[in-house]
């Protein structure tokens, strides 16, 4: 049987996928016209979301009840392939395409990072322009991405009309409805209409970062109090799953209206970008805000960042730098401005070091060899995976436009070029590397047991790593560590950084981007451990790997200060991308000393802290594992302890004191 | 100079963030002293029999017998011990451990100094012990390098040694935290000396300009009465004195005896009543200036 076009999109419809039945609506067209028109079609028709009486529509979760096709922030669109296979199983096949179907997929490496790219809007610009003016653009360029663009546009007021019309239709509120008369598509006038205006294009582009929020509401902004407006913008964020926003560091009164805003809640994760000067009372801000427990606002070194970012774009203008914000979990991008690539791929260092020390351990004669072998090694994985990586933006550009980031990122419109096609300002690409600290420690026990102190064959050291030998994880345990401020320790940590860096630094994407390097594992750190045999980082057989470029847990025996000086000596500027620290630290010790510690930090090299405060609950898992808590920090009587070096009686009673929230 | 810990990023012995240095040995025995691994001016080995395996490694590495593993128990002989530490070393769950290291000024000087970022909003090094002047030599020598490297220096101090020394070390030391134990009448029970020397040097600092607070344990059935505080409220009408700190007693020093092999003088088991110690601090600032903070 001959399938016709027009019956591939005729199926999709026929059991309500409205995206995948526009973009099968007519082939021939350009593959931007037809994502556009599947665009336009699902904001024209898709169902809206309950409206819950606030000053912000749309709210609440999208409510994509049925559908299997939906548009993504990352992917273009993506497929629940069993939903849609239980409408009509026919149908997932006539969406493997060229792309879909492309060997350039899933490795060991992409646990780090496969493909993402969250991303940015410009929201001020589209708040002080409106999207009439882009109409202009869009029309002056008079090119590929006119029609498209054009069409996108056209669905976009269609589903701005519907939402009017429902809120009318349920008497909602009026400033509301007369608002969204207005936004996106004429240039907002006051604050309220800048935020429904943020609100609004923050739900097209699929609910994925705010941006910035202080400089880009701040010209709309005649001194009023926006917290409960920018609660409820939050609550949004929230219920959807969004990310990122950053705030300062041109610090405004609306900084601190953002910082009152955020107190306790756990999105968006605001950014506070520090500088030297910012004023008190943002500190004691951030301060109450993190004492809830909420670990909001996460803390950015701004000028080592500006530092970052000048060394590798030299002729970055300051204002552009001004936009920075980390999206998705903190990778770097500047709002509105980028096409960060985050995070597009992952490099597996564990993975790579534990193949190649049970290959080559035995045939290396000196620790130089051994290191330098791993080296060659890692640079040979990496040059795969930026292959691939290359491979798959040729083929995403090809195959996946995005027209919602086209007209909502600089310059894609004035460049005439979409977004995925190299269109955006900047286009970077964030590589994520798993498992640093593992290969530090790893490293480190490998020089000191088998060359240095030569305790053990590499034979004899090997099995023993594998039958969970508890002599050589306790010789492994007693090495030299990363995380106590050790020179010897963490001048090899930072040797180590140093070459895997320089290795990246040598390589550009298909579009002659940088790739930015970043260190962020959250959950993937236990994914990424389950492929990697035991390691002589002590750490046993399909456990989990060390959380982004925190110390092993266990091994920061010293204190905060010790284990921050460790991390600090990495070259960490050179990891554009961001290298995260994840720290907690007991609630009254953050509250009398954060900006202390942050300081102290920043100033040695440090380029961003995420903070958590300690519960109960980590107190008791303290006495079930020590090992994996030497730094907790509790306060005894009137002096302040490591909770591990406690007698067993006085954890207990400490733990048994009324916690007073 | 002998030390027995250097404590990093500590918030509660001074203002700001502070490395604090523990100075070993101590003239004063204080029944309730928190820190009694620090009376001895030479090293001390502690064993925690709660936290030992009985793996028997420090008898194996032990070269003087002071250890061996009968029946599955653990048996310390400290009479053949010369404090070399080497079984602490290898002891994996430290159930022995060993206070006192004999250890350079340049090289804690530079140990303090790697945190010198974190010494801002007010932080910086505080001497504790011990008692700092039982080296003196030693600790004006690390308060000399700490002015002139520009890092605040408090010194914790029982308030027991030469008073020109005191007068001497004050000039490189931010403020005192300067502790008042209890009344005359009570003070060589409790402490094991008289404490006319203590307050002829707290009259000293403060004639000299020094900065004072002080630091007053609140030990139950000992000085939680208003005839202590009285004593404090008179102490705090001294120029140099701008603060006094009821510290609650905590019964730390109970558990650490013990592992050190050493009688327990003041056994109570129980924490500070935090009420308690908040009536106390209402009722002193009755009896002091307006100025003065109670803490």
């Amino acid at each position: 049987m001959i399938t016709t076009l027009n019956n591939i999109s005729q199926q999709f419809y026929n059991v309500g996928e409205i995206f995948a039945g526009a973009m099968f609506e007519n082939e021939d067209l350009p593959i931007f016209d037809r994502m556009s028109h599947a665009y336009a079609e699902y904001w024209s028709r898709k169902v809206l979301p309950a409206y819950n009486g606030g000053k912000l529509y749309p709210c609440g979760p999208l409510g994509e009840p049925d559908y299997a096709v939906t548009p993504s922030a990352s992917y273009v669109y993506t497929v629940d392939k069993e939903r849609l296979d239980k409408k009509d199983p026919a149908l997932f096949g006539y969406l493997i395409d060229e792309f879909a179907g492309s060997s350039c997929g899933y490795t060991i490496h992409s646990v780090a990072g496969f493909g993402f790219t969250h991303s940015l809007p410009h929201y001020g610009r589209i708040a002080k322009e409106g999207f009439d003016s882009y109409y202009e653009r869009i029309q002056r360029k008079n090119g590929e991405l006119k029609n498209g663009l054009s069409e996108l546009l056209d669905g976009i007021r269609k589903f701005r009309g519907r939402c009017i019309d429902k809120l009318i239709k349920e008497n909602a509120d009026e400033e509301l409805i007369a608002a969204l008369k207005k936004v996106p598509f004429r240039p907002a006038e006051n604050i309220y209409e800048a935020i429904v205006c943020m609100n609004f294009i923050y739900y097209l582009d699929c609910c994925d970062n705010v941006g910035r929020l202080d400089t880009d509401l701040l010209p709309f902004w005649k001194g009023e109090d926006i917290v409960g407006l920018l609660e409820e913008f939050f609550k949004n964020v929230d219920e959807t799953e969004g990310y990122s926003s950053s705030i300062g560091p041109d610090y405004n009164p609306l900084t601190l209206q953002c910082l009152k805003a955020i107190k306790g809640k756990r999105r968006p994760q605001i950014e506070l970008r520090i500088r030297p000067d910012m004023p008190k009372e943002l500190w004691d801000a951030a301060i109450a805000s993190l004492a809830e427990g909420c670990s909001n606002p996460s803390l950015y070194n701004d000028p080592l960042y500006e530092q970052s970012f000048k060394k590798r774009f030299p002729d970055l203008p300051h204002e552009d730098f001004l936009r920075f914000c980390g999206v998705g979990c903190t990778e770097s991008t500047l709002a509105g401005l980028t096409n960060a690539g985050s995070l597009d791929a992952g490099i597996h260092t564990p993975e790579i070091f534990s193949v190649y020390m049970r290959e080559n351990l035995g045939k290396c004669s000196s620790f130089e060899e051994f290191y330098n072998g791993f080296i060659a090694k890692y640079k040979s994985e990496l040059e795969d995976v930026v292959d691939r990586l290359r491979e798959y933006h040729t083929l995403r550009a090809k195959c996946r436009p995005h027209p919602m980031r086209t007209l909502v990122v600089d310059d894609c419109i004035d460049k005439d070029k979409d977004f995925n096609n190299g269109g955006a300002r900047y286009s970077w690409s964030v590589i994520n590397f798993a498992g640093l600290v593992n290969v530090f420690e790893d490293m480190l026990a490998v020089k000191e047991l088998i060359f240095d102190k030569k305790l053990f064959s590499a034979e004899r050291f090997i099995k023993g790593l594998d039958d969970e030998d508890p002599e050589i994880f306790n010789a492994c345990k007693r090495c030299k560590h990363y995380g106590v401020d050790d020179d010897e320790a963490d001048s090899l940590a930072a040797r180590i950084l140093g070459d895997l860096l320089d290795e990246l630094d040598k390589h550009r994407t298909c579009f002659g981007g940088q790739f930015l390097p970043a260190s962020i594992q959250f959950n993937t750190c236990v994914w990424a451990g389950r492929t990697v045999l035991a390691t002589p980082d002590g750490r046993k057989r399909g456990t989990s790997l060390a959380d982004s470029l925190s110390a092993i847990h266990g091994n920061d025996t010293d204190g905060i200060t010790a284990m921050l000086n460790s991390v600090a000596k990495l070259p960490l500027w050179r990891m554009t991308g961001t290298p995260v620290l994840n720290v907690r630290l007991e609630k009254t010790f953050m509250k009398n000393n954060l900006p202390a510690i942050v300081s102290g930090f920043f100033a040695n090299g440090g380029m961003q802290m995420q903070i958590t405060c300690l519960n109960r609950e980590d107190m008791l898992d303290a006495q079930e594992h020590p090992e994996n808590h030497g730094n907790l920090v509790v306060k005894v009587g009137g002096y302040s302890d490591y909770f591990v070096r406690l007698p067993r009686d006085l954890q207990n009673q400490i733990i048994s004191r009324t916690e007073f929230v | 100079m002998m030390i027995f810990d250097i404590k990093r990023a500590s918030a509660s012995d001074g203002p700001g963030l502070r490395s604090v240095v523990f100075f070993k040995g101590c003239p004063l025995r204080c029944a309730w002293c928190h820190n009694p691994e620090s009376y001895s001016a030479s090293p001390q080995l502690s064993y925690a029999e709660e936290k030992c395996v009985s793996c028997g490694k420090c008898s194996q590495i032990c070269e003087h017998g002071c250890h061996e593993i009968k029946n599955g128990a653990h048996i310390y002989s400290s009479e053949k011990c010369v404090l070399c530490g080497k079984c602490a070393e290898e002891c994996p769950t430290k159930a022995l451990k060993l206070y006192g290291e004999e250890i350079s000024v340049d090289r804690v000087f530079s140990k303090l100094l790697r945190d010198k970022a974190y010494y801002v909003f007010g932080g910086g090094v505080t001497f504790s012990g011990g008692e700092p002047m039982s080296q003196f030599e030693e600790a004006l020598e690390l308060a000399k390098k700490l002015y002139e490297a520009g890092v605040s220096v408090c010194m914790e101090s029982c308030g027991y040694g030469n008073t020109e020394d005191f007068l001497e070390i004050a000039k490189y030391i931010d403020f005192f935290l300067f502790d008042v134990k209890c009344v005359k009448e009570l003070h060589k029970r409790c402490t094991g000396v008289e404490n006319d020397l203590i307050i002829k040097n707290l009259h000293a600092l403060s004639d000299a300009g020094a900065k004072i607070i002080l630091r007053c344990p609140i030990i139950p059935g000992v000085n939680d009465n208003k005839e202590h505080l009285e004593y404090l409220a008179s102490l705090s009408k001294l120029s140099g004195v701008k603060e006094i700190n009821l510290e609650p007693y905590h019964p730390i020093g109970i558990s650490k005896r013990k592992i050190l092999g050493m009688p327990v003088e003041y056994g109570n088991p129980e924490f500070a009543d935090k009420t308690e110690i908040e009536n106390l601090k209402k009722q002193l600032s009755v009896l002091t200036d307006k100025d003065i903070k109670i803490i």
